[in-house]
């Protein structure tokens, strides 16, 4: 009988470290799962964010918003996986009960139950089941892997992107300082 | 010097009939005397246009030497004080004379440029001290930049080393999630079998063919084996595809954390070429304005001494006409001195006797007859200081010396005595004193 495990949550992305008497940004979810976010700017002299503006944090609040639908995203097809994986399991775990009681009968009405061969087609049965769990179980995996993959492909992304504002944000700075 | 008809007025503190009332600047009128006069109770005229009110006063003042003080000459036969009025010419001529001396201030070369520069100084030094400013706040500019861009790309950097420790706790997490996943799936499959085989057993067991389990089950370990190996080459495929991913990530973070350094220095270097630019514009600014300002001091000098040659020249020949002035007055006085002089030789018959019908004696005979001759003298000798008779009986009109006839002489003293208000009889004997001062008398 197989035993579906719990299933693991996948890693959340990184979100900006605000430090005391520095600029921070946080980010509540609502009672409806809808992003809300405070942005409390504290100008400091060691501010680790000197280039941020209102833009930036505009860019980051998105950025973070989308990273956040995407772990939703994410959640909602390892949840299916994990869902059709326990369907599967379960039919193929019914069909294994159909089908042994149709061999034990097929035999037990040629009166060879209690023979060699019996327990031989059992026990090929029952690695024929082994193995269609095994390959059911691998393919759950390979399944929350590229879930798993999909996620890293978008933390690069979300990193690449939120440099980029970075990269705007001091630009516009530098905008301002040549003015 | 209290020689005039008003002075010997003040000084007996009391007024003998009716005066005119000058207004500043009018002829024969000194400042003092004018205050004077105020301060007995008289008041001007309120005509306007009087005889030699077009006449810039310090100008009259200047060609008459000052005051006026002409007297009352003495009159043959009349009651007129005997006061010897060639004294009092004398006493004008000199003042004349010193008028002659008194020169244009002349400014040294080093009045001269220190004057141009000033004025110098005044248009080109708030440039140059803007430019400067400008300079200063540049480079003042360029410092708190510079501090900025050094912030700036030191916390890129700092971000960087941030994304490389968010990349390894996600590579840490992703890789974590998939040893999980695998551990999971080969206890899930080593369970399976588990169960399998515990089922297998009993079922076999319970029909008393036991045996036939020791021939299935090699089998069906060799087969959860595989399916181990094939999960854990899936896992340890996905594990390089992070740790790929993850060094990838390092090295990219770490190249661009030292990237943001040099971005930050080629940033500071752009800044202090865009400040070395503006400064050696301003410079070049500056220079230029030092090098404008040379010129236009040199330019303003050589202005200066050309006006001041010019003025110079002016005042040279003013001077010289009234030096001109001034001989001819001196001539006319000697003139009137010989006519009085004993010794002329027409003076010689009945030099007692002999009543003048020409120039200045010649003159006061026409008030002889008049209720106050006196008044009259006061009057003709405010005539004679007026511009025209002082300026040699020449008068200017619109711009143009013509010589002063002596019909013209007298219609001016006939405007003079209208102004003043005198009586037609006072007219009429100013007007035949004007023909007698030129000789012309009865002709």
């Amino acid at each position: 009988m197989a035993t579906a495990k719990k299933p693991v949550k996948p890693p959340a992305p990184p979100a900006p470290k605000g430090k005391s008497g520095k600029t921070t940004i946080t980010n509540k979810k609502s009672s409806k799962g809808q992003l809300s976010g405070t942005l409390t700017t504290k100008p400091n002299k060691n501010d680790p964010n000197s280039f941020a503006d209102s833009t930036y944090w505009d860019t980051l609040n998105g950025l973070l918003r989308d990273s956040d639908l995407y772990k939703q995203n994410m959640a909602l097809q390892n949840s299916r996986t994990n869902e059709d994986y326990g369907i599967s399991t379960q039919k193929l775990a019914k069909q294994r009960t159909r089908d042994l009681d149709s061999i034990e009968n097929d035999f037990a009405a040629r009166g060879i139950v209690k023979s060699g061969p019996y327990g031989t087609r059992v026990g090929q049965y029952e690695d024929d089941y082994q193995t269609a769990l095994s390959d059911l179980a691998r393919a759950k995996n390979r399944s929350l892997q590229d879930v798993s993959m999909g996620y890293q492909q978008y933390l690069e992304q979300w990193r690449l992107q939120k440099q980029q504002a970075i990269q705007d944000a001091i630009q516009r700075k530098l905008a301002r300082l040549k003015k | 010097m209290a020689t005039n008809w008003v002075d010997k007025q003040l000084q007996g503190k009391k007024k003998t009939g009716p005066m005119p009332m000058p207004h500043p600047g009018d002829p024969g009128y000194s400042l003092n005397e004018i205050a004077q006069r105020q301060a007995l109770g008289y008041k001007p005229p309120v005509a306007s246009n009087s005889p030699g009110s077009g006449i810039d006063a310090s100008d009259r003042m200047k060609i008459a030497g000052g005051t006026h003080d002409i007297v009352s000459p003495p009159v043959a036969g009349s009651q007129l004080p005997t006061i010897d009025p060639l004294g009092d010419l004398n006493e004008i001529y000199k003042q004349l004379l010193t008028s002659l001396s008194q020169s244009p201030t002349v400014l040294s070369d080093k009045q001269i440029r220190k004057l141009a520069e000033d004025q110098i100084k005044m248009q080109f030094d708030p440039q140059i001290k803007a430019l400067k400013q400008d300079m200063a706040e540049r480079k003042q500019r360029y410092a708190s930049n510079k501090a900025e861009v050094q912030d700036l790309y030191s916390d890129l950097a700092n971000q960087y080393r941030s994304e490389r420790g968010n990349s390894t706790n996600a590579y840490n997490d992703a890789q974590a999630y998939n040893d999980s996943l695998r551990t999971n799936t080969d206890a899930e499959m080593q369970q399976n079998y588990q169960n399998s085989l515990d089922y297998q057993t009993n079922e076999f067991n319970k029909l008393g063919i036991g045996d036939v389990a020791q021939v299935n089950f090699p089998q069906q370990q060799q087969d959860l084996q595989y399916q181990q190996t094939l999960n854990n080459a899936e896992a340890d495929a996905f594990d390089r595809y992070l740790a790929g991913g993850e060094a990838s990530a390092q090295d990219y973070f770490s190249k661009m954390a030292a990237n943001a350094g040099y971005h930050g220095a080629e940033t500071i270097e752009d800044l202090l070429n865009e400040l070395n630019s503006n400064l050696d514009n301003s410079s070049s600014q500056i220079t230029q304005l030092r090098g404008q300002s040379g010129t236009a001091l040199n330019s303003l000098i050589l202005q200066i001494q050309q006006q001041q040659q010019q003025r110079l020249a002016e005042a040279q020949q003013q001077q010289f006409q009234n030096l001109l002035n001034a001989g001819k007055f001196g001539m006319d006085i000697s003139q009137q001195r010989w006519a009085m002089d004993p010794n002329n030789p027409s003076n010689q018959k009945a030099a007692s006797q002999r009543v003048p019908t020409s120039g200045l004696l010649g003159a006061t005979q026409q008030f002889a007859n008049l209720p106050d001759p006196q008044k009259m003298l006061g009057v003709f000798q405010q005539l004679l200081a007026t511009q025209p008779f002082l300026e040699n009986n020449v008068m200017s009109k619109g711009g143009e010396s013509i010589k002063l006839s002596p019909p013209q002489a007298a219609q001016y003293a006939v405007q003079m005595a209208q102004q003043m208000g005198l009586s037609p009889q006072e007219t009429s004997a100013l007007y035949n004193a004007v023909f007698a001062y030129f000789g012309q008398l009865g002709r």
